[in-house]
C-alpha cells in the first residue's frame, strides 16, 4: 500500500549509506520522505500537536545520530517506528507522573501483557461553536488517548497508520501474536468507551 | 455458538459481519445483544476512520536539520577539538574528517616506525594470483568476490532446475550483498 | 441364531475387510493424487500460457518482512518472459527477461548483466516432471481446497516435509495452472518468501522487442555456466584431488545428494560443488584447498570461512541462524 512519497528500498539503502558518510541532504531527503508518517503516528499517541512536532524532530535528531546502528535488518521506517514508539511512551509516562487527573483513567494496571481497564470517567464536555465533525473527531481522540498505551500504539500503527501486523511486530519488538491480542483488546476498549460517549450524549452517530 | 464465540470474532472483524461465517451470523440474527454489540464496533471503526492523517507541519525537514546541525556542532570528539584547526567542522561531510583523521594517523604511525627502523611488513604488493599456496596473505576482495559470484550463479541454475523451482523471474531475490 | 448366524458371516469379514482397505489407504495418504496432478500441470503450464500480471514479492527473516516489492511480469508462450521491478519515480528496477532460449539478468543498480543460455523447453520440463515423482515418494503433497487470488479461483496445494512442516504452498489457477501465489517456509514452518500476483490479465497486449535484451553502454556481463557433470561422490572427490568435509548439522528435511556432486574449476583450483537438498529447496556448499587464508565473511545468504586446509562457501535461502549451524558443524 502506497503511503505518500513513497522511497523504495534501494533508493532509501542509497539515501542511509550517503547519510551515514555524513551527507545531510541525503539525510534530508529521508526526513521529506518520512515526516508526515512518523509525525502523524505521534500526533495520535500523544494528543498534542505542538508535543507532537517536538518529538518527531528528536525521532530524526536520534535516528540521524544512530545512523551507525542501523544495519539494514529492518525496514528503515520501521526502525524510525521504532525510535518514534520507545519516545512516545516515555513521554506519555512522564506526564501521567506529572498530571494524574487527566489521565488517571489511562494508567493501567500492566501485569505482563495484560492490561485491565479503569472505570471510564465522566469528562462532560461543554458543546462550543466548533463543527459537529471536528468535535466528533475530538472525541474519538479522545477516546483513543483513553487507552492504555500499549493498546494505543498498536491501535494507532494498524488502524490509522495502517502499518502490517509483521511491520508492528518488528516496530515494538514483539512477537506477532502479542500485536494481535493487543489489537484485539484496543478494539473492545475503544468500543467500550464510544459507547459510554454515546449513552451519555456527547457523540451523536448517525445511522 | 455462544455469544462469548461470536463477539469475540466480531472485534476480530472490527464488526465486519458480512465476513462472518453462517453459523455466527444464524446467532446473531436470534440475538439483539450481539447484533447491538455488532453494531458499536461497525459504529467505532467507522468513527476511527473519520480521524484526519496528520501532515508534519510546514518547515519541518529545515527545523530537523538545524537541530542536527545544532547538536553536530556540540558534541566534536577530542581529535577534533584537540586538532580542531585541522578539521572542517561543519562545512564538509564527515569523510573529510574521516579522511584527514586517517591521515594524520599514517603520518603519526609512520613516523613512530621510523624512529624503529622501518615500516611494517603489512604491504603486499603482488596481485592476488602471485600469493603462493600456503602463505598467511589476505585474497583480494575482488577476486573473493568474482569467485563468490561465480559461485551464486552456478547455486541459481541448480535452483531453476527443481521441480517445485519459483519461475526465474523470482529469483531477482538476490543471494548476496 | 439366523442373526448371530449373519454376524458372524457378514458382518465380521466386512469389518475385516474395512479394516484393510483403511489401512492401505493411510499408507498412500501422504500423497494427495490429485495434489500431485495439479502440480505436474503446473509445470506443463510453465511458459505455455500468455498473461501479464502485477506481483508483489515479500520477503521474510525469522518471520519479520525484511523486503518488499512489486513486479510487472510478461509472458507470452512458448517460454518467453519478462520480469521487471517497479521502482518509485520511474527509475529503472531489476529485469528478467527470456525469449526461451537466452534469458538476461540485468541490476542496473550494479551496471551488471548476466546471460545464461537455456536448454530445450521440453527437456526441462521431462526432467522437472520425473523429479515431480521422486519428490512424491519423499514429502507429502496435499490438496487444501479453494482461494481466490486477484480475483480468480485458485487451487492450493501444500508440499511439506514427512513430519508436517511446510516447505512451499502453491495458489494455482483454477482454468490455466498459472501459479498465482507461492509462500515458501522456514525449517521452523515460517513463512520466508510470499509471491502473489494482485492483477492478472490471459488476454495481454505485447509490444516488439520486449523479450529481448541488449545490454546497456557500461554493463558489464557475465556469463552463468551451464551446470556441469554430476557425478557420485568417491568419483569427484578422485577429480578434486582431495575428501570432502561433510557438514554435521543440516536443516530439519535437508539431505546430501552424494551422487550429484560436481567438480568445477576456479582460478586454477579444483572446487568440490556440494548439493543439500529438501525436495522443494537447496542449498550448495563449495569447497577448495586454501590457499590463502581468508576472513570469514557473510553477505546475505552467503557464507565464507576457513577450516584446516580448506575454504567453504556455503549459499542457501535457509536462516542465517542456520547457516551458522551448518557452518559450525563443518569439522576437518
Amino acid at each position: 500500500m502506497t503511503k505518500g512519497k513513497e522511497l523504495s528500498q534501494q533508493e532509501v539503502a542509497r539515501l542511509v549509506r550517503a547519510a551515514k558518510a555524513g551527507d545531510r541532504q541525503a539525510f534530508g531527503r529521508l526526513v521529506e520522505a518520512y515526516q508526515d508518517r512518523i509525525y502523524g503516528y505521534l500526533a495520535r499517541m500523544l494528543g498534542d500537536p505542538d508535543e507532537a512536532e517536538d518529538v518527531a524532530q528528536e525521532v530524526f535528531v536520534r535516528a540521524y545520530r544512530s545512523l551507525g546502528k542501523f544495519r539494514g535488518a529492518s525496514s528503515f521506517h520501521t526502525w524510525l517506528y521504532r525510535i518514534a514508539s520507545n519516545l512516545a511512551i516515555d513521554v506519555a509516562r512522564k506526564r501521567k507522573r506529572q498530571d494524574n487527573t487527566a489521565y488517571s483513567l489511562d494508567a493501567p494496571m500492566e501485569m505482563g501483557d495484560e492490561e485491565y481497564d479503569r472505570e471510564i470517567p465522566d469528562e462532560s464536555r461543554a458543546p462550543d461553536q466548533i463543527s459537529e465533525q471536528k468535535q466528533v473527531q475530538s472525541i474519538v481522540r479522545q477516546a483513543v488517548m483513553g487507552l492504555p498505551d500499549k493498546l494505543r500504539d498498536v491501535m494507532v500503527l494498524y488502524e490509522l497508520q495502517g502499518e502490517s501486523y509483521e511491520d508492528i511486530a518488528d516496530i515494538l519488538e514483539v512477537p506477532l501474536g502479542t500485536v494481535k491480542s493487543r489489537l484485539f483488546n484496543a478494539r473492545g476498549q475503544l468500543k467500550k468507551r464510544l459507547e459510554a460517549m454515546v449513552d451519555t450524549g456527547e457523540l451523536h452517530v448517525g445511522s | 455458538m455462544t455469544c462469548t464465540q461470536v463477539r469475540e470474532q466480531l472485534v476480530e472483524l472490527w464488526g465486519e459481519v458480512a465476513q462472518l461465517g453462517a453459523e455466527a451470523r444464524a446467532h446473531l440474527q436470534q440475538c439483539a445483544d450481539c447484533r447491538r454489540e455488532a453494531q458499536s464496533l461497525a459504529t467505532a471503526r467507522k468513527l476511527l476512520g473519520q480521524m484526519t492523517p496528520g501532515s508534519a507541519p510546514e518547515g519541518f525537514c529545515d527545523r530537523v536539520l538545524a537541530r542536527i546541525a545544532e547538536v553536530e556542532a556540540v558534541h566534536l570528539s577530542w581529535p577534533e577539538r584537540a586538532l580542531g584547526w585541522l578539521w572542517p567542522r561543519q562545512h564538509g561531510p564527515a569523510w573529510i574528517r574521516v579522511v584527514a583523521m586517517a591521515a594524520v594517523l599514517m603520518i603519526l604511525v609512520g613516523g613512530v616506525a621510523m624512529l624503529h627502523g622501518g615500516l611494517g611488513s603489512g604491504m603486499n604488493s603482488q596481485p592476488p594470483a602471485m600469493i603462493a599456496a600456503g602463505s598467511a596473505g589476505i585474497t583480494s576482495v575482488a577476486t573473493r568476490d568474482e569467485d563468490l559470484e561465480a559461485m551464486v550463479l552456478r547455486h541459481q541454475s541448480l535452483e531453476l532446475m527443481q521441480p517445485l523451482s519459483d519461475d526465474a523471474g523470482v529469483h531477482l531475490i538476490s543471494y548476496t550483498y | 441364531m439366523v442373526r448371530s448366524l449373519l454376524t458372524t458371516r457378514f458382518v465380521l469379514p466386512a469389518l475385516l475387510a474395512a479394516g484393510v482397505l483403511c489401512a492401505a489407504g493411510s499408507a498412500g495418504a501422504q500423497v494427495d493424487r490429485q495434489a500431485l496432478e495439479m502440480l505436474r500441470r503446473c509445470v506443463a503450464a510453465e511458459g505455455a500460457v500468455n498473461f501479464s500480471g502485477i506481483r508483489t514479492v515479500v520477503v521474510f527473516e525469522n518471520g519479520v518482512k525484511v523486503e518488499g516489492y512489486e513486479q510487472q511480469v510478461y509472458e507470452k508462450a512458448p517460454g518467453k518472459q519478462r520480469v521487471a521491478v517497479i521502482m518509485s519515480a520511474g527509475e529503472p528496477g531489476r529485469l528478467f527477461v527470456s525469449n526461451g532460449l537466452v534469458q538476461w539478468h540485468y541490476l542496473p543498480d550494479r551496471q551488471r548483466a548476466v546471460r545464461r543460455e537455456l536448454p530445450p523447453p521440453s527437456e526441462t520440463r521431462a526432467r522437472r516432471l520425473a523429479e515431480l515423482d521422486e519428490l512424491a515418494e519423499r514429502t507429502r503433497i496435499q490438496y487444501l481446497g479453494t482461494e481466490t487470488i486477484a480475483g480468480r479461483t485458485t487451487h492450493v496445494i501444500v508440499v511439506s516435509t514427512t513430519g508436517g512442516s511446510p516447505m512451499k504452498k502453491n495458489w494455482v489457477d483454477g482454468i490455466t495452472y498459472v501459479v498465482l501465489k507461492t509462500q515458501r517456509f522456514d525449517s521452523e514452518g515460517r513463512v520466508k518468501l510470499s509471491m502473489y500476483y494482485t492483477a492478472i490479465n490471459y488476454a495481454p497486449q505485447y509490444t516488439d522487442g520486449m523479450f529481448d535484451f541488449v545490454p546497456p553502454a557500461g554493463a558489464t556481463v557475465r556469463e552463468a555456466s551451464d551446470l556441469p557433470e554430476r557425478i557420485p561422490l568417491a568419483e569427484a572427490e578422485g577429480r578434486a584431488g582431495f575428501k570432502a568435509v561433510l557438514p554435521g548439522y543440516l536443516p530439519p528435511g535437508y539431505t546430501f545428494q552424494s551422487d550429484s556432486v560436481a567438480v568445477i574449476p576456479m582460478h586454477g583450483r579444483k572446487v568440490l560443488w556440494l548439493e543439500f537438498s529438501s525436495g522443494a529447496d537447496s542449498f550448495s556448499m563449495f569447497q577448495r584447498l586454501r590457499g590463502v587464508q581468508i576472513q570469514s565473511r557473510q553477505q546475505g545468504r552467503c557464507m565464507e570461512w576457513s577450516a584446516g586446509p580448506y575454504s567453504f562457501t556455503l549459499i542457501s535461502s535457509v536462516s542465517c541462524d542456520e547457516m551458522c549451524k551448518i557452518r559450525d558443524s563443518v569439522r576437518p
